[in-house]
């Protein structure tokens, strides 16, 4: 991939980062092979809650959802010859003891939000916030979402980034992210 | 940073300030000569979903009474920086394309009314094209969105023909010529 199209993905996440309703820039970091890109950024405690308070969720559920590590993630694909396919059952994150667990996805926590009676304003906001758990992506295509990890803020991990160029299966993982 | 991989891969650690981002601005053009088309053709052609949504002066726009006509409805909520992004070119491409009888609409998804109110009435210059309010998430829901931003384009026999997830450039001439040769086909 070309620097210049690696700078044009990079403005994007600043600009993201910049943008109203996001807050300060923290660690962003990058994971490109063969026209597939994938960006994530540490969001703060504070930045979380606040941007689900302001979107109608109880103070509890918002709480529970900042406790633990929320990251930005930026997918962007420019591969041609097939379409991308990423499913976030098949990520994983790695604590620093070796343990190895699964994604929070949007569905469990759409489960949990069923559980509590959330509005249904609060759960279409909520949704649409997260990163999708299975997406098809064509060249050109940029999904972002947040997504939920089940590691306390303050303690490293590893997160294994999983996806499909049509059939071909394909793995990355990112070392040293912490949210603070 | 350490890259551990089964294939090789290239990880990028950045620190990005808030006043930074104004400093790796790309020359559009530069980077636009190299980027993949704006819309993707959708495999399989299914017929779009119908809804009834209403504007901001209660006027009920129903898609299937649209029908026989190219319409580009854009899925998009103010919260969501990429879709904030890249309204104005949505008008750009409605202006481009409006009289060959081209429909554009954009869906609010998810938002009370005077949230849209409040964002659209901020935007200089004003959008030409109607906004609608789906505050229910019904559009959502029935055309299987994900995420946003989310534009997809109807034939005039009402099937989604092309599609282009997260924020594009709209005003770009590929996008234009392939709406425009869809409102122009038999």
């Amino acid at each position: 991939m070309g620097e210049q199209r690696r700078r044009g993905f990079l403005m994007a996440v600043a600009m993201l980062i910049a943008a109203p309703g996001t807050v300060c820039a923290q660690t962003v970091f990058t994971v490109e092979r063969d026209g597939f890109q994938a960006s994530v950024r540490t969001l703060g405690y504070d930045q979380t809650a606040s941007f689900f308070l302001g979107r109608g969720l109880p103070p509890p559920l918002a709480d529970r959802y900042a406790r633990d590590c929320v990251l930005l993630v930026v997918l962007h694909s420019e591969v041609a010859k097939a379409s991308v396919t990423v499913r976030l059952g098949d990520w994983r994150v790695r604590a620093a003891d070796g343990a190895e667990k699964r994604i929070r996805g949007r569905g469990d926590w759409l489960a949990e939000l069923d559980r509590e009676g959330i509005s249904r304003a609060a759960r279409i906001g909520f949704e649409m916030v997260q990163l999708p758990e299975e997406i098809d992506m064509n060249a050109g295509d940029s999904i972002q979402g947040m997504l939920s990890i089940p590691v306390s803020r303050g303690k490293s991990f590893y997160l294994i980034v999983r996806w499909k160029v049509g059939e071909d299966a394909h793995e990355a993982s990112i070392e040293g992210i912490r949210c603070d | 940073m350490k890259l551990r991989s089964k294939e090789s891969a290239v990880i990028d650690r950045r620190r990005f300030l808030l006043g930074a981002a104004g400093l790796v601005l790309v020359p559009a053009g530069a980077a636009r000569a190299a980027q993949p088309d704006v819309f993707a053709r959708v495999g399989q052609r299914l017929p779009a979903p119908d809804f009834s949504l209403e504007d901001a002066d209660r006027k009920v726009w129903k898609l299937s009474a649209l029908s026989g006509r190219v319409v580009v409805v854009n899925l998009w909520a103010s919260w969501c920086p990429p879709c904030r992004r890249e309204l104005p070119s949505l008008d750009s491409l409605y202006r481009a394309t409006a009289a060959k009888g081209v429909m554009v609409l954009g869906v609010n998804a998810g938002e009370p009314w005077e949230t849209v109110a409040a964002f659209t009435a901020g935007l200089e210059p004003a959008l030409s094209f109607p906004i609608l309010t789906d505050e229910k998430g019904s559009v959502m829901q029935s055309w299987q969105v994900k995420a946003l931003p989310a534009t997809y384009v109807v034939d005039r026999g009402g099937r989604i023909v092309l599609r282009a997830l997260g924020g594009r450039d709209f005003s770009r001439a590929d996008a234009i010529e392939d709406v425009t040769q869809l409102a122009l086909a038999k």
